[in-house]
C-alpha cells in the first residue's frame, strides 16, 4: 500500500536526521580560533567586554581590508586617529581591543566565516572554554538544535503531505476517480497514527531523547557554574590583575604552597592600600567616591586611620567575610599546590579570564566530569624535564578514586 | 572436626552454639526494621505499619531527596585572617614540640591554629616517636566543654582579680596565724614548677609540698632509700637486658614509663639476633605477661615467698648466705630455678623487676639486682627516673593533719585525692576545717567540687612548661592554641600568690637560661639555645657514670624477708587476693572522662566501656559463672557489684578489679563508663581506691581476704573480641579441606624450632603450597623493577606488637573515627578501622597469647571490590583498596565478603546524632574542632575502613615532588608514616613502597618470617605479618605443646 510505504520512508527520514544531528560535530577552524583568542572578550550574539560579533561580516562587507587591519592592530589604528576606529572605540565604552598581529589572512577569514555562520542558538555568554574534548551529550545546546531540526522536518513533512494530497487529487480528477474527501484524509491520518510501527518508533524516539535529556540535566545538579555573588567589598580583579598586572600569587600565595589558594588576609591588601586610599576616575566623581568607600572597608577591618596614616591602637580587628564562590564538596579533596606547582597549570585554566572579571564568577563547572576530562586529556608538563613524556594525568594514576576522595 | 589451635575467647574454645552461629554472620544482629517502622507508625498515628507504609515512607524519602538535590546550595563564607600570622600557612599543618601529661615528649600537629593530632617526639629517647593511647587521647580533653571555664568561688564564677584578692587575704590570715600551708600535687615532672612551689611555700612558717601518686610505686623509691641511701626510682634499661624477670610488673602496659620500656624491650627481641629471655611471674594476665617467653601464674600472697626463694637460689650461685626458714615454693616447670639460672648467667645484663608496691618486696628485688651487678648496667640509680615521686606516707600524714584541722590553707595542684586515694573520706572531712582551700583542676573532679576556690589551670596544650623525665632528660611544653576559656596557668597563679609580678613564661625562660644554658656547649646565645630547644622540644644531658653500691647489710635484709614470709599461704580455700590494676586506657582514672579511652578495649580482656572483675578460669568453671554474670565482691569492708570477665591465665584465688572507675563528679562520659542498673542494683563502675590503704610505708594495691558471691543476675559487657571472627568452621567443611583456619591467621614459632630446622620446613611447605594457588585475575601491577608507580605495602611484626592499643587511638584521632558507645559495641558495631585481635592458645589455665593488629589488608585480589554493585570500592594502581564514600549506597556486601572483617558500616550519623551520641564531645562546635580537616567525616549509611592513611600518602608524595622538582619523584623510604605506624612505640608496623627494593618493607617481605593471613583464599593482601617467635628451647616448646594437646581433649566438643 502506497500510504504505508510513504509513512515508513518519512519516519525513517525523521529518525535518521534526528540521530545524525546528535552525532554531527564540525569543528571549524574559525570556531576553534575564536574560542582561543576572542572569546575572553567577545561572544557572537551578546556583548561581553567587546561587542557581539555575529553581525560583523555583514556590517563590514566590502570593507574587509579595514576590518583585517582593525583585527590585527586595533590599538594602533585608534592611535593613528582613523575616524572609523576612534568611533568604534568610543561606541564601545573605550574598551581597547588587544592587537593580534600574528593572525594570517586565512585565519581571519576563518574567524569571519564562523561569525557569519555562528554555532546555533543559545550561546551562554559565560560559557567556558571547554576542555579539549567535551562530552557531546553534556552540552545542552545540542538538544535545542535537535528540537529546531525536528520542527523543520515536521514542516517539510506537512508540506509534502499537502503537495502529495494536491497531486493525488489532481491525478484522481484526471483519472475521473472520486476525489478525496476530508473524511478520507482523516481516516488515512488516523490509520497512520494507529500504525504500530509509527507508535513504536515515536515511543522509542521520545524515550531515547527524554532519557538523554534527563541524564544531561541530572549531571548539572549541584554545579554552580556562573555563580556570581555580591561580595562585601566590590573588589575588581579586572583592575588589579588585568589593568595593574598584579601577579595572581602575590595575593593568592597559598596556590603554590597549600591545598587552598587563600583569600588574602587584609594585611596583604594593606601592602599597597596604605598608600592608595582611592582610585581617581577623572571626571567621574561618583566612581572615585565609590572606590574610596570600598577601600575604606579594608581600613575598617584592620583599623587603619588613613588621615593620620597609622594603625589605630587597640582596634578590634574585624575580619572580612567574603562569600565563597568556588566550592568543592566535602568529600572531594583538591590541592592547589599539586596543580599549580607540579601540574604547572595556569590559574585561568580553571578560573577563566579572571583578569577581565569586574566581579568574579565561577567560570568552569567544577564537577567531577570536568575534573576527569582534564585528567584524561591534558598532557602533563613533566617537572624538571624539557621534553614532555606525552603522558596524561590518567597515565600517572590520576583517575584513582583515592587521589581526591578520602 | 578438630578444635582450633587458637581461640579468641572461651566461647570459641568451648565452641558454644551461639559462637558457631555468630561466626557465620558479619552483622550478627538483624536490622529491626519491622520494629522501627512499627514504633514510628505507632508514635505518629497509633497504627501498625505494614509494607505499604514502608513504601510510602521510602517514596517520600526518595522524592524529598531528589527535591533537596535540586535546591540551591547554601551560601558559604570564606573568612581570611585580618593579619595572617607569618608561620601559619592555611591548609598546611604546623608542628610544635610539647610534652604530654604522661611525661612523654610529643609533637603537636596544628591546623589553622588548632591542635588536631599528637605524635611522640622522635628526637626523644623517652618517646622515640611513640605515644601511648592515653597520650593520644589527652588531645580530646582540650576540646572538652565540661572543663572549668573560669575561676569560681563555691561554684559561682568570679573574675581573677577578685579571686586573687580574696585568696591573698586568706593566705595572709593563715600566715599571721602561723598555721600550716600545704600544696598537694601528683608527681611533678617540671623543675620550674617544683621551684615555684618551694618559693611559694617559703613565705610561710609551716609550708610543705605533699606529692602523691594515685597509682603509687613509692615502694620502689623507698626500697632504694633503704638499700642505697637514695630515695630514687632508677632508670631501667630494658635494651641492655638479655634476661628479664618480672614479678607482676606490667612494664609494657602500665608500669612507670611503659612507652620507653616497650621501645627498649623490643631491641633484643629480634630473632635474627641473640634474643633476650623474658620470664613473667604474675597473678593477672597483663600485656607484658602475654609477651613473655614463659609466664607463670603466681598468687599475690605467694609472690613474696617466690621472691625469697629466688633470692636464695641466686645467693647460692653468687656464694652469699640464704634467708633461713623460707618455705619451699616453685611454679610449674620449675620457673624459679629457670629465673635464677638465667638471671645469674646473664648477670650484669639481667634485670629483675617487681610491680607490687610493697617495700619489703622491692628491697629484696633491689638486693637481688645489686647481687647480680645489674646496677649501672640495666638499672641506673645514679641517673634516676623522675616519674612517681609520690610519697604515700607523707600523704597519709597530711590527711591526718587535715582531718585534725591543723592545716590552714591547702592548694591542690590538679590533684584529686578525694577520689584517687584510700584516704579520700578523711580529706573530704578535713577540707571543711581549713581557712582556705583551692583547686587548680582543669576539669571538675571530686576534690575541686569540695574546694572553696577553683582556679582552673590551662589544658597543657594551652600552657608553657617544662618536664624532667629523668635526671638527664628534659623537655619543654609550649602553647599550641590560645586559651579557649578564662583559665590561668597554675604556675602563674602560684607566682601571683607569692607576691611576684613575674609571668611564668619569663620565669621559665630565666630558669632555662640559668640552669640549663650552662649545661650545654652547642649554643652561645641564649635566644638561639631557647629557640632550638623549643623547636626540638627535648634536651638530653650526658649520663653520670658510677655504680651504686648497696649500703644495707645482709642481716638488715632479714627484717624484710620476714615481712614477706608473713602473708604466705600455701593453699587458700574460699578467700581471694584482690588485685587492683590499671587498665591501659583508663589508667588511674584522671583522664577517664574521655570517650576515646573509655571505648578503647582493654588489650587483654577486650572489654570496652566497663569495669568488671576478672576471675580465674577454673573458678568460673566450678561455679558455673559466665562472662557478664554479676557478682558481689567484698573486700576491705567495701562491697562492689560487678560483672565477671573470665580471664584465662589468671592465678588461682585471685581477683582483679580495675582502678579509675566509679568517679562521681566528673562528667558525662564517665557516667557512661560507670555501668548501669540491673534488677534495681547499680552494676559496674566502682571506685576501688579506698581499698589501696597504706601499709608498711606504701599504698598496697593487693587486698587479701576478698570474697565473691554470685547474684544470679547478668549484665551485658561490650567485648570486641567475640565478633569480627575470621574463623568459620562451616567454611572449612565446605571447602572439603582438612585445614585449621585459625592456624592460617597466626603463625608462631620458637627459637627452639628455628634452630632445629622445624620452622624452615614449615616455611618451605608454605612456599610449595603457594605454587598451587591459582588466581582468576591477572596481576594489577607492573614490574616492580621498572615501575614508576609506588606499590604501598605494610609489614607488621607480631614479635614487636605488645597490644597496647596506642595505634588504635592514633588511628581514631587521625581518621575522624567516631565513638559509638557501649550499646553499639555490644551490638558489634564498633567503628575502629584497626583493632588488635588477641588469640589464646594452649590451656586456659595458662595460655599463650598473641596480639595481632588487624586492619584492611588492601588485597590486590580484593573480595570486597568484586561484589560492590556501585563500584564504591576499587583498587588503585598503588595497591590501595580505595573506599569512595559518595558512591557507597550501603549494601554491605563488601563487609560480608571480607575474610578479614575489617569493614565498618555507619549505622548512624555519629557526628551529628543528638539523641544517641551526644555525650561523646562530637556534638558541640568545640568537640568537632578535633577533626582532621583532610579526612571526610562519613555520613550514615556508608562503609568505611582503613585507607592506609591515604591523606598522608598524598601529602607526602606532593612534598616529594615539590622538593625534588620532579614529577616522578617518589617519597623517600620512611618519610611517610601511617598514623598507626607512627604511634607504635616498638616499631612493629613498617610501611613503604614495595617497588623500591631497598625499602624497609620490601626487605621485610622477603624474610622467611613474613606470612599472609588466610593465604589460601588468595586475596594477595598488601599487609603481611612477621611470624611470632618465642624464645623457648626445644623442651619448653614441647612442654607447652603438650599443654596445648591436653586442652584439646580438655574441652569436650
Amino acid at each position: 500500500m502506497e500510504g504505508k510505504g510513504l509513512v515508513r520512508i518519512l519516519t525513517f527520514c525523521i529518525l535518521v536526521a534526528g540521530f545524525s544531528a546528535l552525532s554531527a560535530q564540525t569543528a571549524a577552524e574559525g570556531k576553534a580560533l575564536f574560542k582561543q583568542q576572542c572569546s575572553s572578550c567577545h561572544a557572537l550574539n551578546k556583548k561581553i567586554i567587546g561587542p557581539a560579533l555575529a553581525g560583523v561580516p555583514a556590517k563590514y562587507a566590502g570593507d574587509e581590508e579595514w576590518l583585517y587591519k582593525w583585527i590585527r592592530n586595533a590599538p594602533g589604528l585608534i592611535a593613528s586617529g582613523d575616524a572609523k576606529a576612534v568611533k568604534l572605540y568610543e561606541e564601545n565604552g573605550k574598551q581597547q581591543m588587544s592587537a593580534f598581529p600574528s593572525l594570517t589572512d586565512a585565519q581571519i577569514q576563518g574567524l569571519l566565516a564562523y561569525m557569519k555562520e555562528g554555532d546555533g542558538p543559545a550561546v551562554d555568554p559565560k560559557g567556558p572554554i571547554t576542555t579539549a574534548v567535551t562530552d557531546p551529550l553534556a552540552d545542552p545546546a545540542i538538544y535545542y538544535s535537535l528540537l529546531g531540526l525536528v520542527g523543520v522536518l515536521a514542516l517539510i513533512t506537512l508540506l509534502l503531505v499537502v503537495i502529495t494530497a494536491t497531486l493525488v487529487t489532481a491525478v484522481r480528477a484526471k483519472e475521473q476517480k472520486e476525489a478525496f474527501t476530508f473524511a478520507d484524509v482523516l481516516t488515512k491520518t488516523r490509520e497512520i497514527l494507529r500504525n504500530k510501527f509509527v507508535i513504536t518508533a515515536a515511543v522509542c524516539f521520545i524515550f531515547v531523547m527524554g532519557t538523554a535529556k534527563l541524564i544531561a540535566e541530572a549531571r548539572t545538579i549541584g554545579l554552580h557554574q556562573g555563580y556570581m555573588p555580591t561580595q562585601p567589598i566590590a573588589y575588581s580583579h579586572k583592575l588589579h590583575a588585568g589593568e595593574y598586572q598584579i601577579a595572581c600569587q602575590y595575593c593568592h600565595a597559598g596556590a603554590s604552597k597549600s591545598k587552598s589558594a587563600w583569600i588574602p588576609s587584609a594585611n596583604v591588601c594593606m601592602n599597597c592600600h596604605k598608600a592608595i586610599a582611592q582610585k581617581e576616575y577623572p571626571g567621574d566623581a561618583a566612581r572615585t567616591a565609590q572606590s574610596k568607600a570600598e577601600i575604606a572597608k579594608i581600613y575598617a577591618a584592620v583599623g587603619w586611620d588613613p588621615d593620620a596614616f597609622q594603625y589605630i591602637a587597640g582596634y578590634e580587628e574585624k575580619p572580612i567575610e567574603w562569600i565563597r564562590i568556588h566550592n568543592t564538596p566535602d568529600h572531594a579533596y583538591f590541592n592547589h599546590a599539586q596543580h599549580v606547582v607540579v601540574g604547572g597549570i595556569e590559574c585561568q585554566t580553571c578560573h577563566g579570564p579572571i583578569q577581565e572579571m569586574e566581579v568574579v564568577y565561577q567560570y568552569t563547572e567544577l564537577g567531577m566530569g570536568w575534573c576527569i576530562n582534564c585528567h584524561r586529556n591534558q598532557k602533563v608538563k613533566v617537572l624538571g624535564q624539557d621534553n614532555s613524556d606525552d603522558l596524561t594525568v590518567e597515565d600517572m594514576g590520576g583517575l584513582n578514586c583515592a587521589r581526591c576522595h578520602y | 572436626m578438630s578444635k582450633p589451635r587458637y581461640w579468641r575467647g572461651l566461647e570459641e574454645l568451648e565452641q558454644t552454639p551461639e559462637f558457631i552461629a555468630r561466626a557465620k554472620n558479619e552483622f550478627p544482629s538483624d536490622i529491626p526494621m519491622d520494629q522501627v517502622l512499627k514504633e514510628v507508625a505507632e508514635e505518629d498515628s497509633g497504627l501498625q505499619a505494614n509494607r505499604r507504609d514502608f513504601l510510602k515512607v521510602l517514596g517520600f524519602g526518595l522524592s524529598a531527596a531528589a527535591l533537596a538535590a535540586c535546591a540551591e546550595g547554601p551560601v558559604k563564607k570564606a573568612i581570611p585572617y585580618v593579619n595572617k600570622p607569618q608561620d601559619i600557612i592555611p591548609g598546611v599543618a604546623n608542628w610544635y614540640a610539647s610534652t604530654a601529661p604522661t611525661g612523654t615528649p610529643v609533637l603537636v600537629r596544628t591546623r589553622e591554629g588548632r591542635p588536631i593530632k599528637l605524635e611522640g617526639n622522635p628526637d626523644s629517647r623517652i618517646a622515640k616517636g611513640g605515644l601511648s593511647a592515653i597520650g593520644h587521647a589527652s588531645l580530646l580533653n582540650l576540646y572538652e566543654t565540661e572543663r572549668h571555664q573560669s575561676a569560681s568561688k563555691k561554684s559561682n564564677p568570679l573574675d581573677w582579680d577578685t579571686v586573687d584578692g580574696e585568696i591573698r587575704a586568706k593566705l595572709d590570715q593563715v600566715k599571721a596565724a602561723g598555721s600550716a600551708v600545704r600544696v598537694v600535687s601528683g608527681s611533678i615532672l617540671s623543675p620550674t614548677t617544683r621551684q615555684i612551689i618551694t618559693e611559694f611555700l617559703a613565705q610561710f612558717a609551716d609550708g610543705k609540698h605533699i606529692s602523691y601518686d594515685a597509682v603509687s610505686f613509692s615502694a620502689v623509691a623507698r626500697a632504694h632509700e633503704i638499700v642505697f641511701g637514695k630515695r630514687v626510682v632508677p632508670q631501667y634499661h630494658f635494651d641492655k637486658a638479655m634476661s628479664i624477670v618480672s614479678f607482676s610488673a606490667d612494664f609494657l602496659g602500665t608500669w612507670i614509663s611503659p612507652i620507653e620500656y616497650a621501645a627498649d624491650y623490643v631491641v633484643n627481641r629480634d630473632p635474627e639476633k641473640p634474643m633476650s629471655r623474658h620470664l613473667q611471674f604474675e597473678s593477672l594476665l597483663t600485656t607484658t605477661g602475654a609477651k613473655a617467653d614463659l609466664r607463670f601464674p603466681v598468687n599475690p600472697s605467694q609472690q613474696g615467698v617466690a621472691l625469697l626463694n629466688l633470692y636464695n637460689k641466686i645467693a647460692a650461685k653468687v656464694g652469699k648466705g640464704a634467708f633461713p626458714g623460707v618455705p619451699e615454693f616453685n611454679t610449674a616447670m620449675n620457673g624459679l630455678d629457670l629465673a635464677a639460672t638465667e638471671l645469674f648467667e646473664q648477670r650484669g645484663k639481667s634485670l629483675l623487676i617487681c610491680g607490687t608496691n610493697d617495700v619489703a618486696a622491692q628491697v629484696i628485688v633491689a638486693s637481688i639486682n645489686a647481687m647480680l651487678g645489674n646496677y649501672g648496667a640495666t638499672l641506673d640509680a645514679e641517673n634516676p627516673s623522675y616519674y612517681y615521686q609520690g610519697n604515700d606516707e607523707a600523704f597519709a600524714q597530711f590527711a591526718d593533719e587535715l582531718s585534725a584541722g591543723k592545716v590552714g590553707a591547702v592548694i591542690f595542684l590538679d590533684a584529686n585525692p578525694v577520689y584517687e586515694t584510700a584516704l579520700g573520706e578523711k580529706v573530704k572531712d578535713g577540707l571543711t576545717k581549713t581557712t582556705l582551700s583551692v583547686s587548680t583542676a582543669v576539669r571538675p573532679d571530686e576534690t575541686s567540687a569540695l574546694c572553696e576556690y577553683v582556679c582552673p589551670d590551662h589544658h597543657y596544650l594551652e600552657s608553657w612548661g617544662d618536664a624532667q623525665q629523668t635526671a638527664v632528660h628534659f623537655s619543654l611544653i609550649q602553647p599550641t592554641i590560645y586559651p579557649l576559656f578564662k583559665t590561668r596557668q597554675a604556675q602563674d597563679s602560684l607566682l601571683k600568690w607569692s607576691g611576684s609580678t613575674q609571668k611564668y613564661y619569663d620565669y621559665l625562660k630565666n630558669w632555662w637560661a640559668t640552669a640549663m644554658m650552662p649545661k650545654q656547649t652547642q649554643y652561645t646565645s641564649f635566644q638561639t639555645f631557647w629557640d632550638e630547644s623549643l623547636r626540638k622540644g627535648v634536651m638530653e644531658l650526658p649520663y653520670t657514670a658510677a655504680a651504686s653500691a648497696a649500703t644495707i647489710a645482709d642481716t638488715a635484709l632479714l627484717e624484710y624477708a620476714d615481712r614477706l614470709k608473713q602473708g604466705f599461704a600455701a593453699e587458700q580455700a574460699d578467700t581471694f587476693d584482690l588485685v587492683l590494676f590499671e587498665k591501659v586506657g583508663i589508667r588511674d582514672g584522671k583522664f577517664a572522662n574521655n570517650p576515646w579511652l573509655q571505648e578503647l578495649p582493654d588489650p587483654v580482656t577486650k572489654v570496652s566501656w566497663d569495669n568488671y572483675v576478672t576471675i580465674p578460669y577454673q573458678y568460673a568453671a566450678e561455679k558455673g559463672l559466665k562472662d557478664g554474670s554479676v557478682v558481689e565482691v567484698k573486700a576491705g569492708g567495701a562491697s562492689y557489684f560487678l560483672p565477671v570477665v573470665i580471664q584465662p591465665g589468671q592465678a588461682k584465688n585471685t581477683l582483679g578489679i580495675a582502678l579509675g572507675y566509679g568517679r562521681t563528679a566528673a562528667g558525662k562520659v564517665i557516667v557512661r563508663g560507670n555501668g548501669s542498673k540491673v534488677n534495681g542494683r547499680q552494676v559496674g563502675g566502682g571506685n576501688v581506691y579506698p581499698l589501696a590503704v597504706v601499709a608498711n610505708g606504701a599504698a598496697s594495691f593487693t587486698v587479701a581476704g576478698a570474697t565473691i558471691s554470685a547474684t544470679g543476675d547478668t549484665y551485658t559487657i561490650a567485648q570486641i573480641q567475640t565478633f569480627n571472627t575470621l574463623y568459620d568452621p562451616a567454611k572449612g567443611v565446605a571447602f572439603g579441606l582438612d585445614f585449621d583456619r585459625t592456624e592460617k591467621i597466626i603463625e608462631e614459632t620458637t627459637t627452639g624450632l628455628i634452630s632445629s630446622g622445624e620452622f624452615g620446613k614449615k616455611v618451605k611447605e608454605r612456599e610449595d603450597h603457594k605454587k598451587h594457588l591459582v588466581s582468576l585475575w591477572d596481576s594489577h601491577f607492573e614490574d616492580p623493577e621498572t615501575s614508576r608507580q609506588i606499590h604501598w605495602k605494610m609489614a607488621i611484626d607480631l614479635n614487636k606488637c605488645t597490644g597496647c592499643g596506642a595505634c588504635v587511638v592514633a588511628c581514631q584521632s587521625e581518621n575522624n573515627i567516631p565513638v559509638v558507645g557501649k550499646d553499639e559495641i555490644a551490638r558489634h558495631r564498633d567503628m575502629y578501622w584497626m583493632r588488635i585481635d588477641r588469640y589464646y592458645s594452649g590451656s586456659p589455665e595458662n595460655p599463650d597469647v598473641v596480639f595481632q593488629p588487624m586492619m584492611c589488608q588492601h588485597c590486590d585480589n580484593a573480595p570486597c571490590e568484586t561484589v560492590c554493585p556501585v563500584l564504591a570500592t576499587l583498587h588503585s594502581n598503588e595497591g590501595l583498596n580505595q573506599m569512595v564514600y559518595p558512591r557507597c549506597v550501603g549494601t554491605r556486601y563488601c563487609a560480608n565478603n571480607c575474610p578479614y572483617k575489617v569493614r565498618r558500616f555507619n549505622w548512624f550519623n555519629y557526628w551529628n546524632d543528638k539523641d544517641l551520641f551526644s555525650d561523646f564531645y562530637s556534638h558541640s562546635e568545640m568537640g568537632r574542632l578535633v577533626l582532621n580537616p583532610d579526612v571526610t567525616v562519613r555520613f550514615r549509611g556508608v562503609m568505611e575502613k582503613c585507607s592506609f592513611c591515604v591523606q598522608r600518602l598524598q601529602e607526602g608524595k606532593l612534598r616529594a615532588k615539590v622538593n625534588a622538582n620532579s614529577t616522578f619523584a617518589k617519597p623517600e623510604d620512611g618519610s611517610i608514616k601511617t598514623a598507626c605506624q607512627q604511634s607504635c612505640p616498638t616499631g612493629a608496623i613498617v610501611f613503604g613502597d614495595f617497588n623500591d627494593p631497598d625499602s624497609e618493607v620490601s626487605k621485610l617481605f622477603r624474610k622467611d618470617r613474613s606470612y599472609v593471613v588466610i593465604e589460601e583464599v588468595k586475596t594477595l593482601p598488601n599487609v603481611q605479618y612477621m611470624t611470632l617467635v618465642r624464645n623457648r628451647n626445644a623442651e619448653e616448646t614441647e612442654a607447652k605443646l603438650e599443654e596445648r594437646h591436653a586442652t584439646q581433649t580438655y574441652s569436650k566438643a
